[in-house]
């Protein structure tokens, strides 16, 4: 906006030879030294070059032509100087605007003749203390009301709404943060938003930076408060269960061998529930290729995704788990496992281990004939008793008595059923 | 936790310090790190908590708002000193670096253990102060959010600290013209409630303000009167010997025409401002 009309002291430099505006004294003095009065507070320049030290400004004729961009320059001054007190150095600016035909200032911003430039002295700044709030507060007292409502009204959303932002705006700032500082705050944040209830926040969050999140899944106190921090419900459960994308099996099967009995511990329960129902085929694999110890955790899990196709591999390594000497209940999972995978086929293989014995360097196989007796018995079917049936043929003693109990045991349960 | 901090804190709002340990920690490494800084963040405080307290906020809302404000410039920790105290021209690249401290604040907050929500809140003033009520300051954003009510005003108090602070490099300016500089960011910089808040109840001559009036004598602002206007306040003469009166109230009817033509440094003048208004007070 030009102001050119609104100054009569600029006006009059245009007819004169200079004209001196006294900013501290709201005066200004033509060439001839008359003085007449300028309120300097209306001139939003005039009250910045005065706040920063200028005692008098001089208007050369030539100024006119000068004006719009000495003006301009100021305004951009002024701007950084209310936005940033600190990143305008008074002394590295231009104040003062340069004629070009002639090289004399045609503007010119003087300093009181008592001025110190700026040295270099000790960095102890003079620090007061700032003045009071003493005057009466002139606000409309509904403005007040809905500013103080405002405040109070920051709920839990609002924050992570922000601190989502901030997360955003700050990874591609990070070079200087570790990238462990950062997955840290990150899993803060993800936990927060969880103990908030806010599930759709955390989705957002773990979504933008589910890659930096891989550094937390060894943090076990982060792990286990940010698992721990949320209770899903089941319509919630497949995406809570992404938050944790990144994690892979083997750490999931490692909390929960060891935390189950934290707060955590339910949760971990559910999120290796979820993750089996998202991709059963993917930990079949994990399962089959990984040491017992994980094999042992995950059996159970497997139970309702075992197909006819698994039936291979679940046979070598129930075959490993015998010449390992695993126990009798490890077993007994491996040969659930083999009944759920293709019933008839594991019952064709498993009776190998109830055929008399025709040569005495065969080998006995009690505890795996137990094993096949516990998991026959948890779900016994017509296939699986005709099996018993003939089984109980070539075995005695205390086997011989547990196949007469599974076979009793279903007799009498088939015939309350015809009963009903 | 260090007394000297607890102390200081203590003069400017209460609060259960047991549960801000990791803030005093925070608080403690800035005053290792930086005194400016540290000292800056005080009295950022001090004027943030001040209107608040104009402003009728509850207790804790002004612990919050105390905190936001004390630690507002925490990412200034991530800040090279040579750069942070640095008295010439920033190059493009330093300008980048000291524009960096809001975020910074993130990095610090990190450190801050355990991060909880109430933290997540006070953090955002550290990364929203320079944003400018229109939103188009810095760190520069995609997606454009109101800011905290907090912010705002962390905003206003810490122009207001950093203009009217003496630095090695720079004198500081006077508080009314701090003030009518800062007006000339109305609605764009700065909230307008919240400057308009800010100035009305500081008054445009704060009380300690050296003036000089249209007589040419000098004074100094000892107080303003429940219904004076914001640039009318009552005024103790420090050249007692030349009239009788001492006292010169502007909001009387009688002291209508007269008026304060502009404010001095005191030191100009070797006037010891505080020494005057504890005799006032007396």
């Amino acid at each position: 906006m030009s102001v050119k009309k609104e100054l009569p002291f600029l006006q009059e430099s245009f007819r004169s030879s200079e004209v001196r505006v006294q900013l501290g004294h709201n005066l200004w003095i033509d060439s001839a030294g008359d003085k007449k009065d300028i309120q300097v507070d209306d001139f939003p320049i005039f009250v910045f070059l005065r706040a920063v030290g200028f005692e008098s400004v001089i208007l050369k004729p030539e100024s006119h032509q000068y004006w719009d961009v000495w003006t301009q320059r100021m305004a951009e001054y002024e701007q950084i100087f209310i936005q940033d007190p600190e990143n305008l150095v008074i002394d590295e600016c231009v104040w003062n605007e340069l004629d070009s035909a002639s090289g004399e200032f045609v503007i010119q911003c003087l300093l009181p003749a008592t001025h110190t430039p700026s040295t270099r002295q000790s960095l102890k700044a003079q620090v007061g203390l700032p003045p009071p709030f003493a005057a009466p507060l002139k606000i409309d007292p509904v403005a007040l009301q809905k500013f103080v409502e405002e405040v109070q009204r920051q709920s839990a959303q609002e924050t992570l709404l922000r601190i989502q932002s901030i997360l955003r705006e700050f990874k591609q700032d990070s070079r200087r943060t570790t990238p462990e500082t950062w997955s840290n705050l990150l899993c803060d944040v993800l936990t927060i938003a969880l103990e908030s209830r806010e599930l759709e926040k955390a989705l957002q969050v773990a979504r933008d930076h589910q890659e930096d999140l891989k550094r937390i899944w060894n943090d076990h106190a982060r792990f286990l408060r940010l698992c721990g921090a949320y209770d899903a419900k089941p319509q919630e459960l497949s995406d809570w269960a992404s938050i944790f994308e990144s994690l892979e099996n083997r750490m999931l099967v490692i909390y929960l061998q060891q935390n189950l009995h934290e707060r955590a511990g339910p949760q971990i329960l559910k999120l290796m529930h979820a993750r089996i129902q998202r991709d059963p085929d993917r930990m079949i694999e994990f399962c089959l290729a990984n040491q017992a110890e994980i094999q042992k955790q995950l059996l159970p899990w497997m139970t309702p995704y075992w197909k006819l196709k698994h039936f291979t591999l679940v046979q070598s390594e129930f075959e490993r788990a015998i010449q390992r000497g695993d126990g009798e209940g490890d077993l007994k999972l491996w040969i659930t496992s083999l009944l759920k995978c293709a019933p008839h086929q594991a019952l064709q293989d498993l009776e190998r281990y109830f055929q008399k014995k025709r040569a005495f360097w065969k080998r006995d196989f009690p505890h795996v004939q137990k094993a096949i007796l516990a998991a026959l018995q948890e779900a016994p079917g017509s296939e699986s008793i005709a099996y018993l049936k003939r089984w109980k043929l070539n075995v005695q003693g205390v086997l011989a008595d547990r196949i007469e109990r599974i076979l009793s045991l279903y007799s009498s349960e088939q015939k309350g059923g015809n009963r009903k | 936790m260090n007394a000297a901090i607890l102390r200081e804190i203590s003069s400017i709002f209460t609060c259960d310090f047991p549960l801000f340990e990791a803030e005093v920690a925070a608080l403690l490494n800035i005053r290792k790190y930086d005194e400016y800084t540290y000292l800056h963040s005080l009295n950022v405080a001090r004027l943030s908590v001040g209107l608040g307290r104009r402003l009728s906020f509850t207790d804790d809302m002004l612990v919050d708002l105390g905190w936001a404000a004390l630690l507002h410039d925490i990412g200034k920790l991530h800040i090279p000193l040579d750069i942070l105290n640095k008295m010439k021209k920033f190059s493009a690249d330093e300008l980048a670096v000291m524009q960096s401290h809001p975020v910074e604040a993130l990095a610090a907050l990190a450190e801050t253990q355990p991060i909880t929500l109430d933290r997540l809140r006070r953090l955002s003033a550290a990364f929203e102060h320079h944003q400018r009520y229109d939103l188009k300051g810095y760190p520069v954003v995609q997606k454009k959010l109101t800011l905290h009510p907090f912010s705002r005003i962390v905003a206003v108090a810490d122009t207001f600290d950093a203009m009217t602070t003496d630095r090695i490099y720079q004198r500081r300016i006077l508080p009314d013209m701090a003030l009518k500089i800062m007006a000339q960011g109305f609605g764009t910089i700065f909230d307008p409630f919240v400057l308009q808040a800010f100035i009305t109840s500081m008054g445009v001559y704060p009380v300690g303000s050296l003036v000089r009036l249209d007589d040419e004598r000098l004074g100094v602002v000892t107080r303003y009167l429940s219904e004076s206007q914001i640039d009318r306040p009552e005024i103790v003469l420090i050249d007692k010997t030349s009239s009788s009166e001492r006292f010169i109230d502007l909001s009387l009817p009688e002291h209508r025409s007269r008026k304060i033509l502009r404010s001095e440094f005191p030191e100009d003048f070797d006037v010891n401002v505080q020494e005057i208004l504890n005799e006032v007070r007396r």
